[in-house]
């Protein structure tokens, strides 16, 4: 049942779009941390 | 960041985006949503991958609580932030689908609100942890806290099936057309792993940065 758009491939990429920025920024401040810590070099 | 990390991180990487390519043209339009429908193939794996990594955050809580031993609070740490991720990507991806299907990016609705209260719960533990100094008490007091929290994560997934909710309720697996159903499949193992490596990325952080903060 749409509601008051018609047109859904707009919000298709919105979504998709969102969840390319959200999780690949957190991805990219992962790597920038380890690397400016020197994260995870050494082992347990 | 170790060399393993890094190849297990571009694969879990690349699985991710071949999962999305499938949610996008693998599966058919739904015949009530039409291509809308395609947002759940990212939206529900979110949702479980956000749930599970809350509950990790339990179980690290526990193991803190019970031990001392710092491996938990690591994990603790890395669950928090992913899950608190993951969260605000799963309101996200909601609000964008409600619009079209409710019209309206946002309403107090039983599953609506509680996903929020969860969200914000954990938010708040992690700025808890900003806050507090003392890496013993940041442990101890950050662990109790979110076992209270975790307290919305079943709330959050049971509320639509015992409330008058405008969320829908979960769909049978056999009801979904084959080709939909491997779509989500696909994304929920994708993301899933996903998770998982950006949980052993931040584990590995956490500990780094105790480590120095320490001077060990």
């Amino acid at each position: 049942m749409m509601g008051v758009v018609t047109e859904p491939w707009p919000f298709v990429w919105s979504a998709y779009g969102a969840t390319v920025v959200l999780i690949g920024g957190y991805l990219v401040s992962l790597w920038v941390r380890s690397r400016s810590t020197g994260g995870g070099d050494e082992q347990a | 960041m170790t060399l393993g990390m890094r190849v297990s991180g571009g694969v879990a990487v690349l699985l991710w985006v071949l999962g999305m390519a499938a949610g996008l043209t693998l599966a058919p339009p739904e015949e009530h949503m039409s291509d809308l429908v395609r947002i759940m193939f990212v939206h529900v794996p979110v949702a479980w991958a956000a749930m599970a990594t809350f509950t990790v955050a339990l179980v690290a809580s526990v193991g803190w609580l019970a031990t001392h031993r710092w491996g938990w609070d690591h994990l603790l740490d890395a669950s928090l932030e992913v899950g608190v991720l993951l969260g605000v990507l799963l309101s996200v991806q909601g609000s964008v689908w409600g619009y079209p299907t409710w019209g309206t990016w946002w309403t107090w609705d039983p599953r609506l609100t509680s996903v929020a209260v969860m969200v914000l719960s954990f938010l708040g533990i992690l700025a808890l942890r900003a806050f507090v100094d003392e890496p013993e008490k940041r442990a101890s007091w950050s662990a109790a806290a979110s076992i209270l929290a975790w307290g919305s994560v079943p709330f959050t997934y049971f509320c639509v099936k015992v409330m008058n909710s405008l969320h829908q309720k979960q769909t049978p697996w056999g009801a979904m057309h084959p080709d939909m159903l491997k779509a989500l499949l696909l994304n929920t193992a994708t993301i899933t792993l996903l998770t998982v490596w950006m949980l052993m990325a931040r584990y590995q952080l956490a500990r780094t940065e105790l480590r120095r903060e320490l001077g060990t």
